[in-house]
This record gives structure tokens, sequence and C-alpha cells, in this order.
């Protein structure tokens, strides 16, 4: 939840991002169980509305499924939703186009991308 | 169950201090009460209970007139720790006053958490640190098993690990949906992440009704720098001022549309970036804008 690019967002859209990072980097492998909604509230010491609305996005965006009684388990794969890529795709062009017109080389934007992946 | 404020009002001694105060609430919802010192955050959580009677107004329970229904009031439990009767009792001669009032009390409960805190039922209440003493309100408060629970600045005095405690207390009651919580707090991070509904007290009635994720999710803060003195009259119509240090103006923008953001880039700032939301901005652009009004 600490993450300093992401705390001008929601709690709920916090959440969402640290799991996602988490299932990127493998923190959080697939088929591996979520805690339960009042867990995770208690770990990140949110309100269980707010953890409940995250679980609720990570369904929606296929990172998590729900098996009824069981709980939230990170999907098998993760496709990438066809319309989530080509929104991103839109968001990475604005911002290579201000970053472009800002005077940022393609090499800073080369080695910005890296630093990003360590 | 949902319990709705109607109008409430209340004086004492002459002095208004509640008026049209109108909400509802339901298990699953931990509400904070925020407010400046002297707002009625205590009278309105006394005037709840009936430990003061409302000059006007109504409280419905699923509908039902609390005044009609008065065993309904079962249902609500605020342990107003100035009760003077309190400080020469035991820790069990206060769980035996509360299990009388409260028939769901669950005696066993409370018995196992204050174990878990090392406090023993023969225990006087006056010979607790303040932090005990406020625990033990805590645990009397969860123990009654009533569905909605005041606590009035419940994290006053606490350590970290007894705050933790009880943070996680809370949360776990509602997280089964069967409680809610309504907190007077003045310890904003406290309640930042843990509230998910702010009502805030001000000149006497409840001035706004925040669903705090909402908030956020529309609102941001930024970080704005300027080439020209002064701050353009566009961001003081959009946003709200939160502070000025030099040429670094810190503005809260609570509907920040593309539109918004867009009239902001046309201005060119230097600097141009987000900050955590939090809730003490919160309070701030609400008392603030107080100010401003009068």
């Amino acid at each position: 939840m600490d993450d300093a690019r992401f705390t001008h967002l929601a709690y709920y859209e916090r959440l969402v991002l640290q799991i996602k990072q988490q299932v990127v980097s493998g923190v959080l492998r697939p088929g591996e169980k979520l805690p339960s909604v009042r867990e995770m509230a208690k770990q990140v010491r949110l309100n269980p509305n707010t953890v409940a609305k995250a679980y609720k996005q990570l369904e929606l965006d296929q990172v998590v499924i729900v098996r009824p009684g069981l709980g939230s388990f990170i999907a098998a794969d993760q496709p990438p939703a066809a319309a989530a890529v080509a929104q991103l795709r839109q968001r990475f062009d604005e911002a290579v186009v201000a970053a472009r017109a800002a005077g940022v080389t393609t090499a800073q934007l080369r080695a910005w991308l890296e630093e990003e992946q360590e | 169950m949902k319990l709705t404020v109607q109008n409430l009002r209340k004086q004492v001694s002459g002095q208004v201090v509640l008026q049209d105060i109108s909400f509802t609430w339901a298990p699953g919802e931990i509400i904070g009460l925020v407010g400046q010192n002297g707002a009625g955050k205590t009278t309105l959580m006394r005037t709840l209970v009936n430990q003061y009677r409302p000059d006007g107004g109504a409280l419905l329970l699923d509908g039902e007139s609390l005044d009609a229904h008065p065993a309904r009031r079962e249902s609500l439990i605020y342990i107003d720790p100035t009760q003077t009767f309190f400080g020469r009792y035991t820790l069990a001669a206060l769980v035996a006053f509360y299990a009388e009032a409260y028939p769901a009390f669950d005696r066993r409960r409370f018995a196992s958490m204050a174990a878990d805190h090392g406090l023993k039922l023969g225990q006087r209440y006056r010979e607790l640190s303040k932090g005990y003493q406020a625990l033990v309100v805590m645990l009397l408060t969860l123990a009654s098993n009533a569905p909605l629970m005041l606590l009035d600045e419940p994290f006053d005095g606490l350590d970290l690990f007894v705050r933790e405690a009880i943070v996680g207390l809370v949360i776990s009651e509602v997280a089964e949906g069967r409680r809610g919580f309504l907190i007077a707090s003045h310890n904003l991070i406290e309640l930042d992440g843990l509230a998910d509904r702010i009502l805030f007290l001000r000149r006497n009635t409840i001035s706004h009704d925040y669903q705090l994720e909402d908030l956020r999710a529309k609102a941001v803060k930024l970080q704005l720098v300027f080439t020209q003195d002064g701050i353009p009259s566009v961001v003081r119509e959009l946003g709200q001022v939160l502070s000025v240090r030099g040429r670094v103006v810190e503005v809260l923008f609570r509907d920040y549309t593309p539109a918004v953001q867009a009239q902001i880039e046309a201005l060119a700032p230097v600097l141009m970036a987000p900050l955590p939301l939090d809730l003490t901005d919160i309070f701030r652009s609400e008392f603030s804008r107080m100010e401003g009004e009068r």
C-alpha cells in the first residue's frame, strides 16, 4: 500500500495495484489463495468494504478467480484483456508525446522503462 | 437493520448544541464522526443513546421509533468513560452491570479478550492506566454484541500495540457485516482507511456526509508552481488552496475531471505533481472554507 507512485489513488485502487504488482513480480503465484477479506483488511488496516471492493475489481480484471465458499485465488493464466491493453497503449502514447514535448529523449524513455523492470 | 436519525435537536443549558441532525447508519459501516473541539460530537453520542433526552426530532430503528419501542435501544451501545460511577467498580462488576443492560452480552468473550491483554476481572477501573481504561471501554462495548457501537475517542492515550489490537477488533467485527461503528475522533490519521464514511459536524449540524473512497477516487491533491506571481484565479475557482509555501501551492480538486486537468495544464505550471490525499486534507478544506464563508 505504500508505493509512493500510487498514493494519490483511492485505497481500493492502491490495493488492486499492489496485488497486481505482486502477481507480476511472482510474490503471488497462480493458484495461490488470497487472504479472506477480513484477514486482508486486518493486515493492511483498511475498512473491509474497501478490501471487498478491491477484490471485486481484481475479479473483474481477471487477476483473481472467486471460488464460491472457498475464497479468491490468483488466476492460473493472466489473459491480457484486449480493451484494457488498448486503453493502456493510448495512455502510454500520450505519456510518450508529453515526454518528448518536454525534451525527454528516446534513450531516457528507454532507461525509465528499464528502471521499472528492475 | 438501519438507524435513521431525523432532525435531531439538543440544547444544553439553553444553548443549541445540535440541530437538524439527520443521517442513516447500518451494520457493516464504520462512520467517522469528525468536527472541531466543542462541535458536539459527544453530545450527539449521548443523545443517540438517550443519555440526553433530545429536544426534537426522531430516532428510528427499521422505521420504529425508539421512544415507542424502548427495548430496541439495546441495539445501540455507547459507554461514556466519564461516567462517575465507573471508577470504584471492578471489571467483574462492570461486566455484571452491562450484562444486565445488554442481554446478548458475551461474558466469556469479555473474559478472554481481557486476559489477552493481561487484565484481571478483580482490578478496579480507576486503578488502571488511561490506556487500559480505554481498552476496557472498548472490550465492554464489543462484548455487548449490540449491532451499532458508538466509540468516543477510542484511540486516546493508547500505545501502538493496544491501538492496533483495537483497530483489528473493529475490522473483524465489521467484516462479518453484523456490526457498525460510529467513531468520534480527532485522530484523523487513525480514522483514515478505517472509516468508509465521514460525517462532518460543523455549526451544530452535519455539514457533509462523505463516502471516502468515492471522494478519493474523484479528488486529487496537487502540488503546483506557476511562473507568474500569485495563484491563478482559475485554480481558486476549480479547487481549494490548502497551503502556500513560497511559490509552491497545494490545492485540493474535489472533482478532478479531464476538463479540470486540461484547464490546469493550460496554465503551464512549472511543477504539477499529485500528492497523497488523506483525511487531514479533507478536514482542512472543510473547515477552512468555513472561514471564507463568514
